[in-house]
């Protein structure tokens, strides 16, 4: 069981701190989850904030302990798409009064993150995983990104929400991590290890 | 699954973990999640009283107005708008002084109504007048949760008619 399920389950059985510990174990992965939709971080603080509002109230509606990081990551992405549909008309409606033009609008919410400045990574091996995440097609690179901040038994869950088949990662490596390991390998730049 | 990438059907193993734990501490690096929001996201949920629905805010972008006429700080507004199935809500913020922000807002439908705002170490009631609009003065910057009553006699339901909306920065 992971850590989700074993706090969301004692939450329902009315233990509330149990409901913080839900909240820091999951919040990461849920950030994640935003912002792999392209929302910027305000907007996301925001997406996550109402994503946790909306548990508390439908908590009970949840028949499956087992399925609260699923819930939680359906929900997180329907409310980013909600908001990021909003702010492309609010953007498209100021951007006719001020005069921006299109190319500057199309920059607003699905624009991928650029390169972080190389000063934050502490080490190449880092700018090198950085790299070669954003090299996966884009539904792997969501997958192994939200993945990355999971415990194991959520995987197949978190494949499911995301839109990906069964069988996509759990207990076999699946594609995209199969894919992943295959670009670190043939980098001569990458000395992390793989095995 | 049928595919073309070798290795994908080899079992997931420890290295595999091992190298999602490199990808979540890059990540880490790359784009944190906002230093207090987990403490943000526990104080909103804090509440005491059952609500009936989480109002979705909107953001309306004033900012990038402020940007380009270069508003000083001092003058900056911000407008936010609140919806949920029972009402819709309007609130600008605007600075008064240093570090002090004034909240004006407005409900539909109008009426007199209880607003609990919220905010870390500060909690604060006002109620609207009859055509819906309410103030707060004089508040200190941080993050205020609103929790909006039902009107006087109105027909509540389950959840006592409470909309509550996420926490948002003053």
């Amino acid at each position: 069981m992971g850590r989700a399920t074993e706090a969301f389950t004692r939450f329902r059985d009315g233990d509330r701190p149990a409901l913080d510990e839900l909240v820091a174990t999951v919040t990461p992965l849920l950030w994640r989850t935003v912002r792999e939709t392209g929302l910027d971080v305000a907007a996301s603080e925001d997406v996550v904030q109402t994503v946790w509002l909306a548990l508390l109230r439908k908590a009970d509606s949840i028949r499956e302990p087992g399925t609260v990081v699923k819930w939680l990551i359906t929900t997180a992405r329907r409310e980013a798409w909600r908001v990021s549909k909003r702010v492309r008309a609010e953007a498209g409606r100021t951007g006719g009064v001020l005069g921006v033009d299109d190319e500057e609008q199309l920059d607003l919410p699905e624009q991928r993150e650029a390169l972080p400045d190389e000063t934050v990574f502490r080490t190449t091996e880092q700018r090198r995983l950085w790299e070669h995440v954003q090299l996966l097609p884009p539904r792997c690179r969501q997958l192994i990104s939200v993945i990355a901040f999971a415990d194991r038994p959520d995987y197949s869950h978190i494949a499911e929400s995301l839109g990906m088949p069964v069988g996509s990662i759990g207990p076999t490596r699946g594609r995209c991590l199969a894919k992943l390991r295959a670009q670190l390998s043939s980098d001569p730049e990458w000395e992390g290890q793989l095995s | 699954m049928n595919d073309d990438v070798t290795g994908s059907d080899a079992p997931l193993d420890d290295s595999d973990v091992a190298l999602l734990a490199r990808v979540a501490t890059m990540l880490d690096v790359a784009d944190p999640v906002p230093a207090d929001l987990v403490e943000r996201v526990q104080f909103s949920l804090a509440l005491d009283e059952v609500f009936a629905e989480v109002a979705e805010m909107t953001r309306v972008l004033d900012d990038a107005l402020a940007v380009r006429t270069d508003l000083a700080d001092a003058t900056r507004t911000e407008t936010v708008t609140f919806s949920a199935e029972r009402l819709t809500a309007m609130v600008t913020l605007s600075r008064v002084g240093t570090g002090r922000v004034r909240i004006d807002g407005w409900v539909t439908p109008s009426g007199v109504r209880t607003v609990a705002l919220r905010m870390q170490g500060q909690d604060l009631t006002v109620q609207s007048d009859e055509s819906g609009r309410f103030v707060a003065d004089d508040l200190r910057e941080g993050f205020v949760q609103l929790v909006f009553h039902p009107r006087e006699g109105e027909d509540t339901g389950d959840g006592g008619g409470l909309v509550v909306t996420p926490l948002f920065k003053l």
